[in-house]
């Protein structure tokens, strides 16, 4: 029985599991790096592209002083995030970095009429204040290539939906 | 990194190493997938169980205390778990008696021509799981009963009284074509 036993048991070793189990799980290795990766770096890539994309432009500062923006344009952040009922999604808030109290967030450009955000990141940034006038920030007169800090919300792809100013702009 | 053991390499598993994690998967998947093979006799289902198992490493990898005990270990009592799961929706290992083993198709009577190796293979699937277990960990993975006892979450005494039984039942039903032979 026992040399039985040890035939069987020596043939048994030769199993093993199919090659398919080993790619299956290698490509989900490589999927959950990919991820960890990326939840770090979208926001600080989406913030840093947003800066080079208006840096430029708010040095070319206007030569006539635009009209303070009414605060008719702002969009509370609630509102954005929460969005239409019924289907209210959970809203992950990340809470931002210590400062001064901010300001209710401004929804970004085609953000403003799409579905609410399931999960956000805020990024903490400086903007030119010409930019931010664009977006109808209550931006003070003057000093328009000076940057001011913002809160920029980052969707789940990286993509910005809405800003904030950190504090009143004189 | 192929000589550094499991518990060393947990570090890097832990932060999504694939040459460690690669490394670890060759070294223990074919303990684990025969595990599975024994314990579910499905082909199938233990590559989903050696699957299963090797994704919860990944996930909780970093989570492994190397100094409390073995990864092998950890990947056995993980098998385990997913094989209790499958062997219980298939009513085959919970509610069964140790000495209850009698299979549904006498085998001595479908094996009257066969070899004895040919009756044996036959013959262990027909085994309660807990026998099943026994021959997997201490037969055919040639741990001692220590090891098997840790693993199958029972005092040595069982194990060894388990593997005892095992080998009396197999050969109390080969018993026929032993005589034939001899």
């Amino acid at each position: 029985m026992d040399r039985q036993l040890r035939e069987w048991a020596a043939e048994q070793r030769l199993e093993s599991a199919p090659v398919s189990v080993e790619l299956v799980l290698r490509r989900e290795l490589r999927a959950r790096r990919w991820k960890r990766r990326m939840a770090w770096t979208a926001p600080i890539a989406a913030a840093a592209a947003l800066a080079v994309f208006f840096w430029p432009q708010a040095k070319q500062a206007p030569a006539v002083e635009p009209a303070p923006v009414a605060a008719r344009s702002i969009e509370p952040a609630r509102e954005l995030l929460e969005g239409a009922k019924p289907a209210a999604p959970v809203v992950r808030r990340v809470r931002p970095p210590q400062g001064p109290a901010p300001q209710p967030f401004v929804a970004v450009g085609a953000w403003q009429a799409v579905e609410p955000i399931e999960r956000a990141n805020i990024v903490r940034t400086e903007l030119p204040r010409a930019t931010l006038a664009r977006f109808g920030m209550p931006v003070g007169a003057g000093r328009w290539a000076e940057p001011a800090p913002v809160d920029l919300l980052l969707g789940e792809d990286g993509t910005v939906r809405a800003i904030r100013l950190v504090s009143s702009i004189q | 990194m192929g000589n550094r053991t499991d518990e060393e390499l947990l570090p890097a598993l832990s932060q999504g190493d694939e040459a460690a994690f690669t490394v670890v998967y060759r070294r223990r998947q074919g303990a684990i997938y025969r595990y599975a093979l024994q314990m579910t006799g499905s082909a199938e289902t233990a590559a989903e169980v050696t699957q299963e198992v090797f994704l919860a490493l990944m996930r909780q990898g970093g989570r492994l205390d190397g100094e409390r005990g073995t990864v092998l270990s950890w990947l056995y009592a993980v098998a385990r778990r997913q094989v209790l799961k499958h062997v219980a929706v298939e009513k085959r290992y919970e509610g069964m008696p140790e000495d209850e083993a009698e299979p549904a198709v006498d085998p001595r009577e479908e094996m009257e021509n066969a070899d004895l190796r040919e009756q044996l293979r036959a013959l262990i699937p027909t085994l309660p799981a807990v026998f099943r277990e026994v021959l997997a960990l201490c037969v055919v993975e040639e741990m001692s009963y220590g090891e098997a006892a840790r693993i199958a979450e029972v005092p040595e005494g069982t194990i060894r009284s388990r593997l005892h039984r095992a080998k009396a039942m197999l050969a109390e039903r080969m018993a026929p074509a032993v005589r034939r032979v001899l």
